[in-house]
């Protein structure tokens, strides 16, 4: 049923704001004037306690000013909204949810894309704070313009400037995208991760992008050391939930280790990992949940543990 | 074959013996020609009956395999003409092989000179199939914190459930036409959602989302009905290929409350954020899912039948959460997360039928929601 990624793909490592950014022709953004809401769903029972579930939004940009290419004046648009109660339309990426929905007299993002005469346009919020669509994609626009050398050295630094957490997964993101150089990467996320004040969400994030990226084929001449860099935050976090996770991620690393074809050459790999999750297996037992994956974990690769 | 003429007539000039009239009937005769040796399971085979002297009626019967039927080139029941195409498919539900039948297929030609009937045995022959790598690889649900919301799902990169098995079609030698018998099957997975429990407590509202049950599930992306997600198409005998399955049952809920937020852009005078808090969300799904081989010639007419279902498993989810929206984000919800329960896969199709019609679970939800008294933990 309703997927946290859309099925079968690990969207929120390889969509966001910056795939919008890379696929529009004209970024406009502005203040939302003559915003009109047509409901066309409600919850049950209908009536005045009700709430809308599903509804469309009218409404333009007076003087919209360009985040990338030229603003023509001001421009209309439609948008279609949801309540985040129901199950996301097959047009909407996940990250979107997070900007909410328009709102009279606020700020939005239009990404226009298509044929500039009758361009397609996608409507976002904009707000404040972690919310502050707006900036995020004039910093991603800047960075995108850049050429290759200069674009990774741009999104290394943004990974560790950036105001803000979507800011963050962008430039992780953008430099798995580029194959950015572990040598580079590494030294970069072992700063990033030792950051007090990251949110709890981002440490998770940045370990599963590596382990994505690793079963994605990347890095291939610096596994040993990816793995290595793995296991060190692994062994070292003490928080129950970023350790679930964790877990879950290097199962994922175990189960690509295994395969037929690489199964031998990653053999140095599968010992190093066995290493680390049997150094944590003791504390393990005190949560259910990592107790279950151990369990797994010796019955889907008996010995290994 | 044998022939069923007229008793004889007098013999007279050359005619034959017995034969005493001017005209004198030939013998009448029918033979039945298969356009292949053998059948394939689910591909119509052409047969065609030749009738001697011609002129005369063809009437068909099909005996052995009960649900082997004669049809035309439509695929409409016939049971007249020279050429009916008999068609076969019936999977083993206990095991998920296609078992080898025989057919009797019968003819009785009539002509004003007399009557003949030829049958033939016709052999179906057997596919089977080899499923491996079954196990389940397990996640979790958990309280995914933003901060617009909580999406009680799986961790974000792995699924809450997630099995790769290899499967084989193993065409019998006898087939005459492997390619395309092979490329008459194709892979995927049927799930079906038995109940669905999520209820969304604010400080006045409860809202439940509610889904009919059963009803048949699958992933975004207009997969191909009815199927769950990916679907492979075998191109020849031996070919394998992977079938994933995986899934990742998600609710999200927005830290407050929509439906006294719509009431506070309406009327200003509403309660303030506080009252707007979401309390607690319980969330239980239950699945089954079938690995199954469906025969896509059958399916254009008996989708049910069109199944060979090779494995089965049943699985639910469950998390409910208490939520303290004062504290920062990332902990206010417990507790974080919670295990599915996973039963083990067995072969075939299992006790239970897939509900293949159209609507989706994802695709029927819609919302209830109530004023309620003010939350109380202790209720």
């Amino acid at each position: 049923m309703a997927t946290t990624d859309g099925g079968g793909g690990n969207q929120i490592y390889t969509r966001g704001p910056e795939s919008l950014v890379q696929r529009a022709g004209t970024i406009l953004a502005g203040t939302v004037s003559s915003y009109a809401r047509h409901v066309q769903e409600t919850s049950q029972p209908p009536g005045p306690g009700a709430m809308p579930i599903k509804w469309i939004v009218r409404g333009g940009i007076e003087n919209p000013r360009a985040l990338y290419g030229r603003s023509a004046g001001p421009i209309a648009f439609s948008r279609t909204e949801h309540s985040v109660l129901i199950s996301a339309p097959d047009n909407q990426e996940e990250w979107e949810a997070e900007y909410g929905d328009l709102q009279p007299n606020g700020e939005a993002v239009l990404f226009l894309s298509g044929d500039p005469a009758h361009p397609t346009i996608k409507a976002l919020p904009s707000g404040i704070g972690e919310r502050d669509l707006a900036a995020l994609v004039r910093d991603i626009v800047a960075i995108q313009q850049l050429d290759h050398p200069s674009k990774e050295s741009a999104w290394l630094a943004y990974l560790e400037t950036a105001p803000v957490d979507e800011g963050r997964r962008a430039a992780l993101r953008s430099l798995v995208q580029l194959e950015a150089d572990w040598d580079h990467l590494g030294p970069a996320l072992d700063r990033f991760l030792a950051n007090p004040a990251l949110s709890e969400t981002m440490p998770a994030f940045a370990f599963g992008i590596v382990v994505f990226g690793v079963t994605g084929g990347r890095w291939a001449e610096s596994q040993g050391s990816v793995v290595a860099f793995l296991c060190r935050h692994f062994t070292s976090e003490g928080r129950p939930r970023l350790e679930l996770s964790y877990v879950q991620n290097l199962k994922l690393m175990l189960r690509y280790t295994m395969a037929e074809a690489r199964r031998a050459a990653t053999e140095p790999l599968r010992r190093s990992i066995a290493d680390c999750l049997r150094r944590r297996e003791a504390s393990a037992s005190a949560s259910p949940e990592l107790a279950m994956q151990y369990q797994q974990i010796r019955a889907s690769f008996p010995g290994l543990l | 074959m044998s022939a069923n003429n007229a008793p004889p007539a007098p013999a007279t000039g050359n005619n034959p013996p017995g034969c005493t009239t001017g005209r004198c009937p030939g013998p009448v005769t029918v033979v039945i020609n298969l356009s292949q040796p053998v059948a394939c399971p689910g591909h119509p085979l052409a047969i065609r009956a030749v009738g001697t002297p011609s002129g005369g009626t063809y009437a068909w019967n099909v005996t052995g395999a009960s649900a082997a039927k004669l049809v035309d080139a439509s695929g409409n029941p016939v049971n007249n003409g020279d050429t009916v195409n008999l068609r076969y498919f019936k999977a083993n539900d206990a095991d998920g092989s296609i078992p080898e039948q025989t057919a009797g297929v019968g003819v009785v030609y009539t002509h004003p000179d007399g009557t003949a009937s030829d049958s033939k045995a016709v052999k179906i022959h057997k596919i089977d199939f080899e499923v491996t790598d079954t196990e389940i690889t397990a996640g979790v649900t958990q309280a995914n914190e933003s901060n617009v919301l909580v999406r009680l799902g799986s961790d974000p990169a792995t699924s809450t459930i997630r099995v790769e098995p290899w499967v084989k079609i193993k065409l019998d030698p006898s087939c005459p036409r492997k390619q395309a018998c092979a490329g008459n099957h194709r892979v995927g997975w049927l799930q079906t959602v038995w109940s669905n429990t999520r209820m969304v407590r604010y400080a006045y509202t409860l809202s439940s989302i509610v889904v009919p049950t059963p009803i048949r599930d699958n992933l975004p992306g207009n997969p191909p009905f009815p199927f769950y997600w990916l679907v492979k198409q075998f191109t020849r005998d031996n070919e394998l290929h992977t079938a994933p399955h995986e899934d990742s049952p998600s609710q999200p809920c927005p830290w407050t409350d929509g439906r006294l937020d719509q009431q506070a852009k309406d009327h200003p005078s509403w309660p303030d954020i506080l009252s707007h808090a979401l309390k607690r969300v319980s969330f239980r799904d239950e699945f089954t899912s079938w690995l199954v081989v469906q025969n896509i010639e059958w399916s254009g007419h008996d989708l049910p039948g069109s199944f060979a279902y090779q494995k089965n498993f049943d699985w639910s989810i469950r998390l409910s959460v208490d939520v303290d929206t004062t504290k920062p984000v990332g902990s206010r919800c417990k507790p974080h997360s919670s295990v599915p329960d996973i039963e083990p896969m067995s072969d075939g199709k299992g006790s239970r039928e897939p509900n293949l019609a159209a609507p989706t679970a994802n695709g029927s939800q819609t919302v209830t929601s109530e004023k309620a008294e003010l939350y109380d933990a202790e209720d």
